[in-house]
């Protein structure tokens, strides 16, 4: 089994959950900037965060032979505060060169606020200016339909930006269709709690197809599984699915959708 | 005597011609077929999905999931492997509302909305884990003002 991990936040993991992810199969992890779980002070807070997941994680990653790859944002959960949040933006440009960087992520809201949306919308005007891919966290539960909603009609007015290029991650049954009907990607989040189950997963897949979907662990401090891809293909072996069929969904999507990226190559690739 | 340009094969007349013709279009038959179905059974699915969520029809679906490589299982096969699963499942619901209810305390919009989410269960339609989220999420559509908390509590605050 090989598979890509689209989304996992590995400065919050153990060295032994890169030792499983690599036995398991992984061949390239993506992490997209995260909320720490508790607010940074400062924007010089954020330019050591990026630092870090463009210059220290790489070389954490690669002492288990795995590529690592990044996305810079300042995550909606800090976008309340839009002062602090402009200062970040304004840093973001000078990392969007480095190697290692895919685009603009993980970017969206949280409680789907004025404040959060017109940060949004700053993010979404940087991606444009620079061409650069989008990673779009939507909210949380019962906030998750509606800023949903409110996340697509902000992209889509926004003419220079081209669905293709932007995966709308943490989708479930009540918003997959909202994602894929306006041609973006959509990632399904696998969540021991909250988000998608490894069988609710694989019912999207077996309802709306495999075309443009991916699915990730989204593993951080949180409740979260670093294994959860490859074990939901076990699953998807469980329930019969075609090896080339769980291959497309856990290794050919993402490198499909990241490729869109010139930066983003892998050893067997090059 | 002539020789085709992309095979190289030399062909004598007109006879043989028309056999290596018939012989081309049998053997590119599975890609013509593919080519000709394959924008229909989209297009079939699009509908399906755009009217009622799911596509249209069983055999839509079937032949769309095979086009796709997606393998769905019989429903005997299904209950075989999450049966019991499920039972534990809901189990733990009844137990937990019992629990609840064991409870001395005020009144909480949890509660409403995860009685009200249950209520999604009895449904005859094949969108309940959707309309269960649903009956948890927020259906305004206006951007909030501000926020108050990080968090979110799994239900809104004013369905019950």
């Amino acid at each position: 089994m090989r598979f890509v991990e689209p989304h996992g936040h590995m400065v919050s993991r153990v060295t032994d959950d890169y030792i499983d992810m690599v036995t398991a199969g992984c061949e390239a992890v993506c992490e997209p900037a995260f909320w720490a779980g508790f607010d940074r002070s400062s924007a010089q807070g954020f330019y050591d965060y990026f630092c870090q997941l463009t210059e220290h994680e790489p070389k954490r990653a690669a002492k288990f032979g795995l590529p690592h790859f990044t996305w810079l944002c300042i995550n909606p959960k800090e976008s309340e505060n839009v002062k602090l949040a402009e200062e970040v933006l304004a840093i973001i440009p000078q990392f969007l060169e480095r190697p290692t960087v895919l685009g603009i992520g993980e970017i969206g809201l949280n409680k789907n606020t004025r404040n959060e949306l017109k940060v949004l919308e700053q993010h979404i005007d940087l991606a444009a200016r620079t061409d650069q891919l989008i990673l779009v966290h939507t909210p949380h539960l019962e906030d998750k339909r509606k800023g949903t909603r409110l996340i697509v009609d902000a992209i889509k007015s926004e003419s220079r930006i081209r669905p293709e290029r932007v995966i709308i991650d943490h989708v479930e049954e009540h918003t997959i269709r909202i994602a894929l009907d306006a041609g973006f990607w959509a990632g399904m989040t696998l969540y021991p709690e909250s988000k998608c189950t490894a069988p609710r997963a694989i019912d999207l897949v077996e309802m709306y197809g495999n075309e443009r979907l991916w699915m990730n662990s989204a593993c951080d401090w949180g409740v979260s599984v670093p294994l959860a891809v490859p074990r939901t293909a076990l699953e998807m072996r469980r329930r019969e699915h075609r090896p080339d069929a769980i291959d497309k969904l856990i290794y050919q999507n993402p490198v499909r959708f990241l490729s869109q990226c010139p930066k983003f190559k892998l050893p067997a690739a090059t | 005597m002539f020789t085709h340009k992309l095979t190289g094969i030399e062909i004598a007349n007109n006879q043989m011609k028309r056999q290596f013709v018939i012989l081309i279009v049998f053997l590119a038959r599975p890609s013509i077929w593919f080519l000709f179905h394959s924008g229909r059974l989209d297009r079939g699915i699009d509908d399906g999905i755009r009217r009622n969520g799911i596509p249209s029809s069983a055999n839509t679906l079937r032949r769309w999931l095979d086009a796709m490589q997606v393998k769905m299982m019989k429903r005997q096969q299904i209950l075989d492997l999450y049966f019991m699963d499920a039972r534990s499942k809901l189990i733990d619901l009844a137990a937990f509302l019992d629990r609840v209810d064991r409870a001395d305390g005020e009144p909480d919009f949890r509660l409403g909305a995860f009685r009200k989410a249950l209520s999604e269960l009895n449904r005859e339609k094949p969108d309940r884990a959707e309309s269960v989220l649903l009956a948890f999420s927020d259906p305004t559509s206006e951007p909030a003002p501000s926020a108050s908390t990080k968090a979110a509590c799994g239900a809104w605050p004013e369905t019950a």
